[in-house]
């Protein structure tokens, strides 16, 4: 029987080579109970759709032309500049195979953290419910090709990000120890993606699909925070000469670390002491095909099922919804809530005082908000204990100084933060009501949007900021704290008050490789740090600090009147 | 006759929620089955459990023969199934998404392309075959959906609201695709809102309410049986707990309140 194309088409080349080097594994595919016909296919496709849509590096052309569109090779760039900063983990330790090691180490953690923050999504696709599920596939199979697409992808990411290491592998150890990376490189990309999607799958398998969804969402802030925080506080808690003099094998620990039986490895393929590399490397490849297999036969049929009930429309979200319907009919309709009684505080009209709720809402519900925005209150505390352990010694003696007026500063990056991403939402095409019966000017939307953000992500932190610095510094801080306050809001309220004003959730999620985006981003923070260097020179000037701090609010005050008067014309849609 | 579906017993909970209750329900070949119920009735658990997408249900499910518990595979190969409002990958030409669905059925590339060929043709998208699904109005991906639910010649079509989006010429192309395809005797299981359709199209009404079945038969037994005109007045009269003109009432009045004194 003839059947559909099994040499795929359409594909880069790249993508072709890896596609063909995953399926050779078929007739060991076919022992476990998958489909290898069905699994080329769903790949193929999968692969394709991955061609046409940008990745997050990548800029979304808002064009939807009629002839299928490729996106470049931008991630060829970004992965060539990755691999420099891997090249700083092979500079650590005495001896090869602890280099090695930390290089793995470097490696399995970049693969970890690129499989969270862009992969989920490749698990988890909730069209998969509509358009794959209801057809003879078995969850084997669909299990399976969700992972070995995870794998081309991601070995595609990775190439460029290998080859500076591999140069300097090279230059270190000789040619030899290059391509003695290459067999076992694939090792570690496997090892990642099964224990990344093992935790999903095991977390999957124990819970509901609605509270997988927030875990996936908390898992992958805590990580980015987690990422953020080793990378600032590891170099400087360790010595640099006992790095240098570092030797992993000496260490009882050693065995349990993954990244050294790569190492190991990697040593028994360049030739090194073969027989006691061996059973290293023995190790690497079994737990590899042991996690694969117990990841088909036994995590499969639970993901297959548990997926089934992640669609928004599914059954089971239909009826819990139309039997709270009958449930809720005699309880109260609201109980008391800090955003309406802020709301009613400081909003002048129903309109504004409407859009600042939805926008309070939206805020503290959209999972892509939270995403992107809540990760600034992890980053900012591990940045805010950098300051006081790098400056502890002048804590001690001359008291708290300026540090707590810059950490009122770092606070106003996850204001920045937000008022950015509140514009954008997936479900932006839902904006249609600001524009139905349009109020005659915006500005009551914007302003209680921007207001809901103001207060929400800068003034609760930064009073409790304000409080911390007038204990510690007395009243004399007073004027100085009120100026950093004043300066991150005047600093949001530029970059909210542009050319073209966003109604909030209204256009499509950002693209982060957009160029404009980024330029804005940097004009940003280049004006908040003239600003902080400014301040910084005249905090014990007090006359001068209370004319800035004056002149600074009135600057908001005008700033706000302007936004609540923008026109039509000026609002983005 | 042998049935081609047979539920028995069928239950389905969710957590304390029984969303199905012992429905009991045998349906024959070449049948055009209108299943109709009020929003939360249980109809799209019911086609997701023929469909194999829910499979912890109680009671026992047979079609053709074939236990849906223990030959899931089997029983998804002899179904099409029209899910409503379901998404498409956007990304593919809907030649392409229409050659992965024939592939993941396993049909021959020759089938597969020739059937695709005629169906994309009749529904008038061949001009735009090769055009990604991103750029069709919801109508035209309407067609697809409905296309890549025939493309495996199934022996049973499950349709969920088919006719969403599509203009009156399609409308009607689909309503005589459902008589002809009942004609050559596959079971049509056809679940909408739109009452006016069901009644012409279904040889048989079955109506869900609560999770149990309250009506089955022909429209013209129905009519015998609760004395109303169209299925419109029958579905409302058996499934409405409020007058449904004290409802209309409510909202109308609901424009004229103040919260101070109940009226303007």
């Amino acid at each position: 029987m003839e059947q559909n194309k099994s040499v795929p088409t359409g594909l880069e080349p790249i993508t072709r080579s890896l596609l063909r080097m995953v399926l050779w594994f078929k007739p060991m595919y076919q022992q476990w109970g998958v489909d290898s016909h069905q699994l080329a296919l769903m790949l193929h496709y999968k692969l394709l759709m991955d061609q046409r849509r940008p990745t997050g590096f990548q800029q979304m052309s808002r064009n939807k032309a009629s002839k299928p569109t490729n996106f470049g090779y931008a991630w060829l760039l970004i992965g060539l500049v990755t691999g420099v900063m891997l090249i700083f983990a092979l500079m650590v330790g005495a001896d090869p195979v602890t280099r090695i090691s930390f290089f793995f180490s470097g490696l399995v953690f970049l693969l970890s953290a690129m499989l969270i923050s862009d992969f989920t999504s490749v698990l988890i696709d909730v069209r998969d419910n509509s358009i794959l599920l209801p057809r003879p596939v078995n969850d084997r199979t669909l299990l399976l090709a969700k992972l070995l697409h995870i794998l081309v992808h991601i070995s595609k990411l990775l190439l460029p990000m290998l080859i500076a290491p591999l140069i300097y592998i090279g230059s270190e150890w000789g040619w030899r120890a290059v391509f003695a990376l290459l067999p076992v490189v694939p090792i570690a990309i496997c090892f990642s993606i099964l224990l990344v999607n093992s935790v999903y799958l095991l977390v999957l398998r124990v819970t509901s699909a609605e509270k997988f969804k927030n875990f996936i969402a908390w898992f992958q802030i805590i990580f980015a925070v987690a990422v953020y925080g080793a990378y600032q506080f590891l170099p400087r808690f360790t010595d640099e000469e006992e790095m240098k003099s570092f030797v992993i094998g000496n260490r009882g620990y050693a065995p349990y670390l993954p990244p050294y039986w790569f190492a190991r490895s990697w040593d028994f393929f360049r030739g090194e002491n073969w027989l006691s590399n061996a059973p290293w490397l023995f190790l690497s490849l079994v737990s590899c095909a042991l996690s694969l297999f117990i990841v088909i036969r036994f995590l499969a049929p639970a993901f297959a099922r548990k997926i089934a009930g992640l669609s928004g429309s599914s059954a089971a979200a239909g009826i819990a919804a139309s039997h709270r319907l009958t449930a809720r009919d005699n309880r109260p309709r609201t109980k008391f809530s800090p955003a309406i009684w802020i709301s009613k505080w400081v909003c002048r009209n129903p309109i504004e005082q409407h859009s600042f709720l939805f926008t309070w809402r939206f805020t503290g519900r959209s999972r892509e908000f939270k995403m992107k925005v809540y990760p600034g209150f992890g980053y900012m505390l591990v940045i805010f204990f950098m300051q006081f352990y790098r400056n502890f010694k002048q804590l001690s003696t001359d008291g708290p100084g300026f540090i707590l007026y810059g950490s009122i500063y770092l606070s106003g990056f996850i204001l920045i933060s937000a008022i950015e991403q509140v514009g954008h939402s997936e479900q932006y095409k839902a904006a249609w009501i600001f524009w139905r019966a349009p109020p005659a000017k915006p500005g009551d939307i914007l302003i209680g949007s921007t207001k809901a953000v103001l207060i929400k992500f800068s003034l609760l932190l930064a009073l409790l900021l304000l409080m911390v610095s007038t204990w510690l510094l007395g009243p004399a801080a007073l004027p100085n704290a009120l100026l950093a306050i004043g300066n991150q809001w005047l600093v949001t309220l530029l970059l909210q008050r542009r050319a073209q004003q966003q109604l909030p959730a209204s256009l499509p999620p950002i693209s982060e490789g957009k160029g404009s985006a980024m330029l804005k981003t940097f004009f940003v923070m280049m004006l908040l740090g003239v600003f902080v260097v400014i301040h910084y020179l005249l905090y014990n000037i007090p006359w001068a600090i209370g004319l800035l701090t004056l002149l600074v609010w009135i600057a908001v005050w005008l700033l706000l009147s302007s936004i609540r008067n923008t026109p039509w014309r000026e609002v983005d849609g | 006759m042998e049935p081609v579906i047979q539920l028995e017993g069928l239950c389905k909970s969710y957590g304390e929620h029984r969303v199905l209750n012992d429905i009991n329900l045998t349906v024959y070949p070449g049948e055009v089955i209108g299943y109709i119920g009020p929003n939360g009735a249980g109809k799209s658990t019911t086609v997701k459990i023929l469909c194999g997408l829910i499979p912890d249900f109680e009671g026992r499910v047979t079609v053709k023969g074939l236990d849906l518990r223990k030959d899931t595979l089997a029983v998804k190969k002899i179904i099409g199934y029209v899910p409503e409002l379901a998404e498409l990958y956007e990304s593919l030409t809907a030649n392409e998404f229409l050659d992965l669905i024939a592939g993941l059925y396993e049909i021959p590339a020759d089938i597969a392309d020739q059937r695709i060929t005629s169906m994309l043709a009749a529904f008038d998208l061949a001009a735009v075959a090769n055009d990604r699904i991103d750029t069709y109005s919801k109508g035209m991906r309407q067609k697809v959906l409905l296309i890549s639910g025939l493309l495996n010649n199934p022996d049973i079509l499950i349709l969920d609201e088919p006719l969403s989006g599509l203009d009156a010429n399609s409308v009607i192309i689909v309503k005589e695709l459902i008589s002809r395809l009942a004609a050559e005797g596959k079971t049509i299981f056809y679940s909408s809102h739109m009452m006016d359709v069901v009644e012409k199209v279904s040889h048989r009404i079955i109506l869900l309410n609560g999770g149990k079945l309250i009506a089955d038969g022909s429209f013209a037994e129905l009519q015998g049986q609760i004395g109303k005109e169209s299925l419109e007045t029958i579905f409302a009269s058996l499934t409405a707990n409020t007058g449904l003109h004290d409802a209309a009432a409510a909202l109308a009045g609901a424009l004229n309140q103040s919260p101070t004194n109940g009226t303007e």
